[in-house]
């Protein structure tokens, strides 16, 4: 039976214990086989008590949010190409009053988790009418 | 007409955007292995934030904003319980709708000791338990004390029961 006190112990594992404390631990796991073992013990314990609180919580990425996604924006794009040409004269009778504003928005905040890769953000330019209200969203 | 709507500085919401991205999954956690439904507690991490929010522009302290956190999702947490709101859930319940989806081999894999570990959970007092997960959060020790508003003093030795209780049940 070792004479050091398991909670100094699990202290000292967790960076609880500090100066001269800290180092007496440490000098005497060093040396007991014991402790040594019991640290391990702790160690593991506490990953899979971390593991476990993280499966217990984990979100679902469905394959499949993937390509709808990836999908989405491949006939969007091609959406927006093909009636832009059509449209810019109306465009350009109606310009707004004031210049656009580049704006970014994250994917991940519009689609569902998981359906964007991380990172991904749409950008274009917000425009606004003479009032100051948006009337426009461009994507760049 | 005077508008009585006060503009919100713009860091002071980067600043709660850029925390609740770092502690919305924590502060998850917590409840959802604490027994509490997933829905539910994301409307209880939802407050947290508004709190925070209000807490911040308000020129609240700025000192220990985590266990401040976790202070506010503890308490709204006990409070649902006391009310007779919280309906009590099993953290592998949940799991199993949601984490079966998001990596079925390794939950499979883990099954067993998850199982273990579970009902292991279930042996330990409220505060043994709220202590042990916080910890898994990375939360030190004065951090703890003030989120459970216990002395600071008793966390090593509720941390040394819960995982010797632990250990005993899941054979580590």
């Amino acid at each position: 039976m070792c004479e050091l006190a398991r909670s100094r112990l699990i202290a000292w594992i967790d960076g609880e214990l500090e100066g001269a404390e800290a180092l007496a631990v440490s000098a005497h796991v060093e040396s007991c086989p014991t402790c040594q073992g019991e640290a391990r013990a702790i160690r593991s314990l506490s990953r899979d008590i971390g593991e476990y609180a993280r499966a217990v919580t984990a979100r679902p990425r469905p394959a499949s949010y993937k390509w709808l996604a990836a999908a989405a924006v491949v006939v969007l794009s091609v959406g927006l190409m093909w009636i832009r040409p059509e449209r810019e004269p109306a465009v350009s009778e109606t310009r707004p009053a004031h210049p656009g504003v580049l704006v970014a928005v994250p994917l991940d905040e519009v689609l569902p988790v998981g359906a964007a890769p991380p990172g991904a953000m749409l950008v274009g330019y917000m425009d606004f009418d003479a009032t100051g209200q948006p009337s426009s969203f461009r994507v760049q | 007409m005077a508008s009585n709507i006060q503009p919100v500085p713009f860091a002071q919401t980067t600043e709660v955007e850029s925390l609740f991205r770092e502690w919305r999954s924590p502060l998850e956690r917590y409840l959802v292995c604490s027994g509490m439904a997933r829905d539910e507690a994301l409307d209880i991490v939802q407050d947290t934030f508004l709190r925070l929010h209000q807490h911040l522009l308000a020129g609240g302290d700025r000192a220990n904003l985590r266990a401040w956190a976790f202070r506010v999702a503890h308490n709204a947490a006990l409070n649902r319980r006391k009310s007779g709101a919280w309906r009590l859930t099993s953290p592998l319940a949940e799991a199993s709708r949601t984490a079966v989806a998001a990596d079925p081999e390794r939950l499979l894999f883990h099954k067993e000791r998850f199982r273990r570990l579970h009902a292991a959970m279930k042996e330990l007092t409220s505060a043994e338990r709220a202590c042990v997960l916080l910890r898994s959060e990375g939360l030190r020790y004065r951090e703890i004390a003030e989120a459970l508003e216990i002395p600071m003093s008793t966390i090593a030795d509720h941390l040394d029961r819960a995982l010797r209780k632990l250990g005993e049940k899941c054979n580590v």
